[in-house]
């Protein structure tokens, strides 16, 4: 019988560290993490970005040597963060199907099996993956939740692309606006921030009782119905662990007013990020998704065919391909305007990421270390670019310390998919059985799967795994 | 206008016709009208065979076997009409029950007129006076009340339903009243997608994002409880701890659907002691025993699983109050009043005739009609208005928004208070609800209209059923365009259920030529030059197009017109082939939608959609299938009205009882 997990009192976290509840503490700058411990545990941010991040094989190439090197443009807008980054110069990803609806189940669960049929209820064209997402599986470890965060990143009329999956396949929701976001991450901090005795004792017994009513009524059900009661109670014990904490958890550490019930998409984004460092501040989660859509109406970018300064899309409504596919031009060559104007929405997105690793920096965590070095932020995405690519696409990896060697460009081995010289470049079928891609065009492929990221990050992490997803997508792991 | 749901949709049972999309291939789609294709239904037909009258079967088959057997054995593409049972003929729907003139073998059969390329039956002559009233003799005499699938195992699928958010506001305000503020009630998050239906009980979950919503908004509604409610306050105040088992029992009743068991209620007082012993007030007690049935799974699911584990190999009855539920859920979209509660407190509820005279009595309910506007609102996702991205040069404010949505719900519920309405209404009514924040959306001016919304007719030759409200055209359209492929798919799945395959990958526009000027240029010959002229895409674009076609006089935003652009003319005319039994011609918006709506498709499909509403289980399964199919037979011998779905909603099997779970 499952049962609800009340989460350590967050006061006798706060005695640990022989400080009392309620004083005061130096604020932002100088602020003290409540981490759990004097060694800082790793927080990890995965950011996806529709469309991804501009990489492709014909435009945006890096140059020069792995410490010495030029970043291209959008990659540029994080130069004056540079050394706090890796650029993995590329990975791929899957090789069949819509490369964007197959990807998304795909992105953290490197699982999604070839041709795998697709699941309605995920809420569009989306498959299942065969194994859980490795924000999951991190926040599992530490007994933590993940803040996942949504902003606009959805298509098919889905509330959020199903980028997270539990142990049992269940696609995680995703909040999909910062006041929602606001009454998980940040209420209930203020509310523990209130003296009531009886909170404890009226939350316990709400969730004793709801949990023995739960279970009651699981013991009648079967299959997927069963399904839905038992997302209730995993919900149940999620409720729990936050609402169960006690005693002042911010300290002096001022929280933000709850947003209005409608944002611009430039306030939104910074409210996300505001989260996401205060719950990696106060050590409410350490784990984080952010799923950022392409409904940025205005970003300022360089037209070089006109030489003039333009502002968002100036070819119609259609981002997906007007923009991101940047290929108006017969034959699929990139059109340069419309690539300006992608790698312009790029670095609008990178910009604020850099805004959000200066905050983090600024941050002292509980081992003294700025809360960046004991952060990881890897920018990931379903495709390299709008334009499918998924043999190569750039991964950033931002932050970790001396848990990594920052400051690098990372080029990955190819293969040429015509001349493959006994690589195995395939997958799984839903049966298990194994499958060759056959693509024999295109330019070169990268010899390292995503997975093999995902395995060092998760060892960072603290999770001793040696494979993630689907087998045969395992090499050597990526070195950070 | 004498447009008649039930005569369109009993031709369309008449019909039964197989569309199946694996892929767009550039041949196009087949509709083969002469053929029935009985492959869908082999399993519908139920294997106890139905004999009513064996003399009269029995003549019946002799005619069968003289004029027709020899052809119609279901071999070289030829129906085969040589079946052992009246269940089969019923089952492959060449008959109806009772109905000589929707049974298709009888008029096919009598020489009725038939469409062009069609034989006349038999070829060899027509049948003798004799033959024919032996055949109709037969089916005439069949009772009404055989189904088409008469097996134990074709019954529907047990099921626990997430309350939506409708329904749990409905629920919190029966049983407490209206005292809440609007932003007490939790957002819930649901998806809502833009094919299908937002209510389906497969994609509604608790997960860790809604609970903390539930969570918060139950506070505020005990708060708002404990401030107002008389029971509560003279609980809160008494000397006594009596009156907490009373208020978990009265309100546990209400909320719960059903009397709570000895234990349940145990459990909940069980908090009492360690509140009291913490400090606790007496109104924190009392918040506790409402919090935990508010947020208990057995107020936020509704179960149609009946009183025993569903794993059970046998079918079983659901039990009177879950029965209950379910009538006022499907009627109400709310919890079950006082009377259906005492008739499942007397064990009344699997009594057929008491189950019609509740319905009769329900649906007199304005709560009926409210929830057949929801039905249309989540149909035509006209939600959506709130929400839908837009170009700012629309100047499409908050309070624009919010009047569109409001003028379709109050229109919508205008048509379903009217007496005898059908489902068909609202896709044939030329009057809408318009006040001057909406006006300017109707081509109206504002001048003519005060803030309430009043009855407004409008120019025939502009608007035709909701199809051409702009909250409809609003949300099914571009940012900034038309939206003519957006449009086309949601006709094609949503309103003719039609399945359409996914869209190759690498799909992309090509370069308009420079010799077309694109501002001089409608949308509609852009469409074609960039993208639906491609090889790759014209086998789907045959049909997508003209689908959308048709409401090219409505721009992003739902104003008519019959220019755009620098005085492009606009062609909404159009020929939609293979995606209905005939094709669809069109010469403008209004005749398109007129179109629609008489379509039988079109009526097949929008009782496929109420019944996967109303039921909650999907019509593609087997057992699905078999009673939908059930459904429309009962419909068929119905009047044309929103009640009469209700009506044959409860007679089916699967209203009262269920299959195992693991079947």
């Amino acid at each position: 019988m499952a049962k609800i997990n009340p989460n350590l009192s967050r006061r006798d976290f706060i005695k640990q560290l022989g400080l009392a509840a309620g004083v005061a503490l130096p604020f932002l700058r100088s602020s003290v993490a409540m981490g759990q411990t004097t060694t800082a545990p790793l927080r990890v941010l995965f950011v996806a970005l529709q469309h991804g991040w501009g990489s492709d094989r014909d435009v945006a190439r890096f140059t020069g040597s792995t410490t010495n090197f030029v970043s291209p443009n959008p990659f540029s807008a994080f130069d004056a963060i540079k050394n706090q980054c890796q650029f993995i110069d590329g990975l791929r990803t899957g090789f069949w199907g819509n490369a964007h609806d197959v990807s998304y189940s795909d992105i953290l669960t490197s699982s999604v099996r070839y041709e795998a049929p697709t699941n309605p209820a995920l809420g569009g064209p989306f498959p299942n993956p065969t194994s859980p997402s490795l924000d999951w599986m991190i926040a599992n470890h530490h007994n933590k939740n993940v803040l996942r965060l949504s902003h606009g990143y959805q298509s098919f009329g889905a509330a959020y692309h199903p980028l997270s999956f539990d142990s049992s396949l269940r696609s995680l929701p995703f909040f999909t606006n910062a006041r929602e976001a606001y009454l998980e991450v940040i209420d209930p901090l203020r509310q523990q921030n209130q003296t009531d005795p009886t909170l404890l004792s009226r939350n316990n017994a709400l969730l004793s009782m709801l949990g023995r009513d739960t279970n009651r009524l699981l013991a009648r059900l079967s299959g997927q119905e069963r399904a839905k009661m038992e997302s209730y109670l995993a919900s149940l014990n999620a409720l729990g662990n936050r609402i169960n904490a006690t005693g002042t958890a911010t300290g002096n550490i001022q929280l933000p007013n709850l947003p209005g019930m409608t944002l611009s998409y430039n306030d939104q984004m910074d409210q996300y990020l505001e989260m996401i460092r205060i719950a990696f501040t106060l050590d409410t989660h350490r784990v984080a998704v952010l799923g950022l859509g392409n409904h940025l109406e205005t970003w300022p970018w360089f037209d070089p065919v006109t030489n003039m300064n333009r502002n968002g899309n100036i070819f119609g409504n259609n981002f997906h391909h007007e923009i991101a596919h940047y290929d108006k031009l017969p034959g699929y060559l990139p059109e340069p305007t419309s690539r300006a104007a992608y790698e312009g929405w790029v670095r609008w997105y990178a910009g604020k990421i850099v805004g959000l690793v200066n905050t983090l920096t600024a941050i002292n965590d509980v081992d003294g270390r700025p809360l960046i070095d004991n952060t990881l932020i890897v920018l990931t995405g379903e495709v390299g670019n709008g334009r499918h690519d998924r043999g190569n696409i750039v991964h950033t990896i931002i932050g970790g310390g001396s848990r990594t060697r920052r400051g690098r460009w990372v080029n990955v081995p190819t293969f040429e998919p015509r001349n493959r010289q006994g690589y195995f470049w395939g997958s799984r079928a839903p049966d298990g059985t194994r499958v060759e891609s056959g693509i024999n065009y295109g330019g070169p492929v990268s010899r390292h799967h995503v997975a093999d990221l995902w395995v060092s990050v998760a060892r960072l992490a603290g999770l001793n795994i040696n494979s993630f997803g689907i087998d045969v997508y395992n090499g050597t792991p990526i070195e950070l | 206008m004498g447009f008649n749901f039930r005569s369109l949709l009993i031709l369309s049972l008449g019909f039964v016709t197989l569309f199946t999309f694996q892929n767009c291939s550039p041949g196009g789609f087949k509709v083969d009208d002469t053929t029935l294709d009985l492959a869908s239904l082999s399993e519908v037909a139920g294997t106890t065979p139905v004999v009513t009258d064996n003399t009269r079967f029995s003549a019946a088959k002799a005619v069968l076997a003289n004029r027709c057997n020899s052809c119609h054995t279901g071999q070289s593409g030829a129906v085969n009409l040589n079946f052992n049972t009246e269940t089969e003929y019923i089952g492959a729907g060449l008959i109806n029950a009772g109905v000589i003139a929707t049974s298709k073998l009888i008029y096919r059969l009598h020489n009725y007129p038939v469409k062009d390329g069609a034989q006349n039956m038999p070829p060899s002559g027509p049948l003798q006076p004799s033959e024919y009233a032996a055949l109709a003799d037969w089916v005439a005499n069949i009772p009404t009340q055989v189904m088409a699938c008469n097996s134990e195992t074709q019954l529907l699928a047990p099921q626990i339903k997430r309350l939506t958010q409708i329904q749990f506001r409905n629920s919190i305000t029966s049983v407490f009243g209206s005292i809440f503020p609007e932003s007490s009630f939790p957002v819930f998050g649901d998806a809502n997608p833009q094919i299908g239906l937002a209510n389906d009980p497969d994609i509604l979950r608790i997960n860790e994002v809604n609970i903390q919503a539930l969570y918060t908004s139950t506070k505020l509604l005990t708060t708002a409880i404990l401030n107002q409610n008389a029971n509560v306050r003279n609980c809160v105040s008494s000397a006594s701890n009596a009156c907490y088992q009373t208020l978990a029992q009265d309100f546990g009743l209400r909320l719960w659907r059903r009397p709570l068991t000895t234990t349940e209620v145990t459990d909940i007082l069980s908090g009492q002691p360690s509140i009291t012993a913490s400090g606790g007030t007496r109104a924190q007690v009392v918040d506790h025993i409402l919090t935990s049935l508010i947020m208990s799974p057995n107020h936020m699911f509704r179960t149609e699983i009946g009183a025993v584990p569903i794993g059970n190999l046998a079918t079983f009855n659901l039990t009177h109050y879950e029965i209950a539920s379910l009538l006022s859920f499907t009627v109400w979209d709310g919890p079950p009043d006082n009377v259906l509660l005492d008739l499942a407190a007397n064990n009344q509820l699997q009594n057929p005739t008491v189950l019609r005279a509740q319905v009769d009595r329900m649906v007199q309910d304005s709560r009926f009609q409210r929830k057949m506007t929801n039905f249309i609102v989540d149909l035509l996702k006209l939600e959506s208005v709130r929400t839908v991205f837009k170009d700012s040069s629309f100047n499409l404010t908050t309070a624009d928004r919010q009047a569109l949505l409001t003028s379709a719900t109050n229109t919508l519920d205008g048509l379903f208070a009217t007496p005898n309405a059908s489902l068909l209404s609202p896709f044939i009514t030329q009057s809408f609800h318009v006040n001057s924040q909406s006006a300017r959306f109707f081509n109206l001016s504002p001048n003519n209209f005060g803030t309430n919304m009043t009855l407004q007719n409008m120019n025939p030759n502009q608007r035709y059923g909701m199809l051409s409200h702009p909250a409809f055209l609003t949300t099914m359209s571009g940012e900034l365009g038309s939206g003519i492929v957006k449009r086309g798919v949601f006709a094609l799945e949503q309103l003719l259920c039609n399945h359409l395959g996914a869209p190759p990958d690498n799909t992309g526009s090509v370069e308009v030529p420079a010799t077309v000027n694109p501002a001089i240029t409608s949308t509609r010959e852009l469409l074609r030059i960039s993208h639906s002229g491609q090889m790759s895409c014209v086998g789907c674009h045959s049909k997508i197009d003209p689908a959308g076609f048709g409401f090219e006089n409505f721009d992003a935003i739902g104003l008519f017109r019959t220019t755009e652009k620098q005085n492009v003319a606009i062609d909404a005319s159009g020929t939609l082939t293979g995606a209905t039994d005939q094709p669809l011609v069109f010469t403008n918006s209004v005749t398109y939608l007129q179109a629609i709506a008489q379509s039988s498709n079109f009526r097949s499909c929008m009782t496929k959609k109420y019944f996967k509403y109303a039921s909650g289980q999907s019509p593609e399964t087997t057992n699905g299938q078999c009673e939908l199919r059930n459904f429309e037979v009962g419909l068929s011998q119905k009047p044309d009205n929103t009640a009469s779905f209700v009506q044959s909603l409860v007679e089916l099997r699967s209203f009262i009882m269920r299959r195992p779970a693991n079947q």
